[in-house]
């Protein structure tokens, strides 16, 4: 393996006398140039997702777009690559090839797929659990390193419980990768994210049909750029310590303390999908037993494997000290991303509130959420708030509910909630 | 008959070789003096949790392995060597390492510096590549004074080494005092402040500490630095990766009659300075006087890590072996 991964840890390792939570921040960096070039492409397959329930054709944009994106995708394939089109609905069935099988990409499969997706009709309802099934059945057969789906829906999952729906991504989990978006006025934030954070994917909402195509090309891209998969982040602690968490924070906040596998009594193993040519960070909290000011010991040992090869290494150190100065500093970083991640629960937890009608509640909630948007600069999620809450002031989190919301600027600024910003750069001095 | 000068007939007369020193009886040649040497590094077990390992680390319990030992005794009989914790530190940053050749005895003794991290890693690196370019050097032929200049080189080069890259940290340092004693002679070279005795007649001590009191008090000019106290015990000359310093002082001795060279760490000579008191204490083997001035500087306080080795002069070659 020659793919290039570099990893850099931010902490305060000082801890006062009788300190006992370490924080770090771990930033992973894949080398663009050097994975391109020297790794050979890894073999992969996807499976291509479409909602077809009627109300795809409420406006006919959404079927006309998702069709267009679709052939976009298709001709993102590399050669080779197997690949197959589903169509969603209270079902699921193939609409390429005919059979339930992948076929691999090439320039007759190709257009034959564009005309079997053309020839689409919008009809019928939505269980994206059953979708998925037919996903993970197709996937099955095929030894592909990345597997990869892309997931299009526009309405909500009303046509099975969500108990089914649990228990095909529990079945699907760890089999393939996949990306969900959501079109149109009545997909369901929270769906989207559990799909996501299930299947290590991303989600997101689109404003407008026409930002199809552009967002299949792209997702499609990013999964034909893999170059290692099944990356796991290992995680070595202590005897005697305990994980606090182990997050995703950046690019956006995804929580792995749950997904821990148990590699010895020392290390647990993480999963983080695949990777590109990319650049992701990761909180980690370690409660260590306090030594002795002047005393240092390793809280945690964080590295990224792949085939049972270690990819990069750091180590995460604590050391006590009685130098008030020092064990005090709060690490950049980390207050950082500690933020952002507070950002996301109350964008959230504000949301459902304000669903429920607790105003008082979801106020408090969107309002330190504008603040915590304004302190980090994350601009995004600022004007997505600013579609919610009329803002008196962003620096206090002084803000009103607005009366009237369209409803899916509330699921675009709840799927959107987890993308994180990184730091931002100092601002040059004015003079 | 076959019999040993030194040890007498062996027991059983068909025996071609002496048992207790191994000399051909044939051809009446002694067994050459083998080049042997023991350092007071730490063993695999961790003294954190006592798991084994050689990870910087415990891969146990997380805890910087220490380099050293708490509390080691070497002892070659005519050179020996002990190293304590002392009382208040919590790990024991001095290293010291001692070894006979043919042709005499050479020990090193450095004091990592506390202000910086993992100076254990220093002190034993530094003590442990000064002794083997030492013995390299003496027994390739080179005389004990270039031996030793050759021996501070390949420490300094070490205790820079024992610096990691990334490191925010004042790197590990040390200081760095060397011992040869041959038949004829005594050498000793420094760079900080640990010290060398001449504990024999004429008691003394040989060295002259690398800090502003120690070059005043020895009558030469106060070093240019910015904030010059004259009382000041801060070093001004180390081995470390913040330090491109690796000329040592070099000073040798042909002594009149038998005594001893004592090297140590500011950890003893805090307690006891005076080279007479000190060569009062210095009855015994080598090893007992090493324990004795220990125990000096434990019953003193041991507010600092101590690091004692003595040397018997003259060297006599295997026969005191």
């Amino acid at each position: 393996m020659t793919a290039q991964f570099t990893a850099e840890v931010d902490q305060n390792e000082y801890l006062p006398e009788g300190g006992r939570v370490v924080d770090a921040i771990v930033t992973v960096t894949a080398q663009g140039g050097d994975l391109r070039t020297a790794s050979p492409a890894l073999t992969a397959a996807q499976v291509i997702m479409v909602d077809t329930s009627g109300s795809m054709a409420m406006p006919g944009t959404k079927i006309a777009e998702a069709k267009k994106a679709t052939a976009v995708a298709i001709d993102t394939l590399r050669d080779g690559v197997a690949f197959a089109v589903v169509a969603g609905t209270a079902g699921a069935h193939m609409i390429y090839p005919g059979d339930t099988r992948m076929v691999p990409a090439n320039p007759q499969t190709r257009a034959e797929a564009k005309a079997a997706v053309s020839r689409l009709r919008a009809d019928g309802g939505t269980a994206i659990g059953r979708w998925l099934d037919l996903a993970n059945y197709l996937f099955a057969g095929q030894q592909a390193e990345v597997k990869h789906a892309i997931l299009l829906t526009d309405g909500q999952n009303q046509h099975e419980t969500p108990q089914d729906f649990q228990k095909v991504l529990d079945a699907c989990e760890g089999k393939f990768i996949c990306d969900s978006r959501g079109v149109g006025t009545d997909w369901v934030a929270t769906e989207l994210r559990k799909v996501a954070s299930t299947l290590l994917g991303t989600a997101d909402g689109l404003e407008d049909p026409s930002e199809l195509p552009a967002a299949f090309r792209a997702m499609t891209e990013a999964a034909m750029g893999k170059s290692v998969a099944d990356v796991a982040l290992r995680v070595w602690t202590p005897a005697g310590s305990s994980i606090r968490f182990v997050k995703q924070v950046y690019p956006q906040v995804e929580d792995l303390t749950g997904r821990r596998a148990e590699v010895s009594a020392r290390i647990g193993d993480y999963p983080t999908g695949a990777w590109g040519a990319e650049s992701r960070d990761y909180h980690i909290s370690v409660e260590v037993e306090p030594d002795a000011v002047g005393e240092e010991v390793l809280a945690a040992r964080f590295s990224l494997v792949s085939g049972g090869q270690v990819l990069t290494e750091k180590l995460v150190l604590a050391r006590w000290t009685d130098d008030t100065a020092l064990s005090t500093k709060i690490n950049p970083q980390v207050a950082h991303y500690t933020g952002q991640a507070e950002l996301a629960e109350v964008i959230q937890e504000g949301i459902k509130d304000r669903d429920r009608g607790d105003v008082e509640s979801a106020t408090a909630k969107l309002g330190r959420a504008v603040q915590l948007a304004h302190e980090s600069g994350h601009e995004g999620t600022a004007k997505l708030l600013a579609r919610l809450v009329d803002v008196v002031d962003a620096p206090t989190g002084t803000v009103r509910l607005k009366k009237q919301v369209a409803g899916v600027d509330a699921e675009l600024t709840n799927v959107r909630s987890t993308k994180t910003v990184r730091v931002k750069k100092k601002q040059p001095e004015e003079g | 008959m076959r019999v040993c000068p030194e040890h007498g007939p062996p027991s059983s007369p068909e025996h071609k070789f002496c048992e207790v020193c191994g000399r051909n009886l044939v051809t009446g040649e002694a067994l050459p003096v083998p080049t042997v040497s023991l350092s007071s590094r730490a063993g695999l077990a961790c003294t954190g949790c006592g798991a084994s390992g050689t990870e910087p680390y415990c891969d146990n319990c997380g805890r910087r392995r220490s380099a050293g030992r708490e509390h080691a005794e070497l002892d070659l009989s005519a050179v020996a060597a002990v190293t304590d914790r002392g009382r208040r530190r919590p790990r024991n940053e001095d290293a010291v390492v001692i070894a006979r050749y043919d042709g005499g005895l050479v020990s090193v003794v450095c004091d990592g510096v506390s202000t910086s991290t993992r100076s254990d890693a220093a002190s034993h690196g530094a003590a442990e590549a000064g002794v083997a370019a030492l013995l390299d050097a003496l027994t390739t032929g080179a005389d004990p004074a270039e031996a030793s200049v050759l021996g501070a080189h390949a420490a300094a080069k070490a205790a820079r080494a024992a610096a990691v890259p990334d490191e925010s940290d004042t790197p590990p340092s040390c200081t760095y005092v060397s011992g040869v004693v041959t038949a004829d002679a005594v050498t000793v070279a420094w760079i900080g402040d640990s010290r060398a005795y001449w504990l024999g007649a004429e008691p003394a001590c040989l060295t002259i500490d690398d800090s502003i009191a120690g070059q005043l008090a020895a009558g030469r000019p106060a070093p240019a630095t910015v904030d010059a106290d004259p009382t000041s015990r801060a070093l001004i000359r180390w081995l470390g990766a913040d330090s491109n310093d690796a000329e040592p002082q070099v000073i040798s001795l042909r002594p009149e009659g038998e005594g001893r060279l004592l090297l140590c760490s500011d950890g003893l000579h805090h307690y006891m300075s005076d080279a007479a008191e000190l060569t009062a204490a210095a009855t015994g083997n080598p090893i007992e006087v090493a324990r004795r001035l220990t125990d000096v500087a434990l019953e003193g306080g041991g507010h600092d890590n101590i690091a004692v080795a003595i040397l018997s002069f003259p060297a006599v070659g295997g026969s005191t072996v």
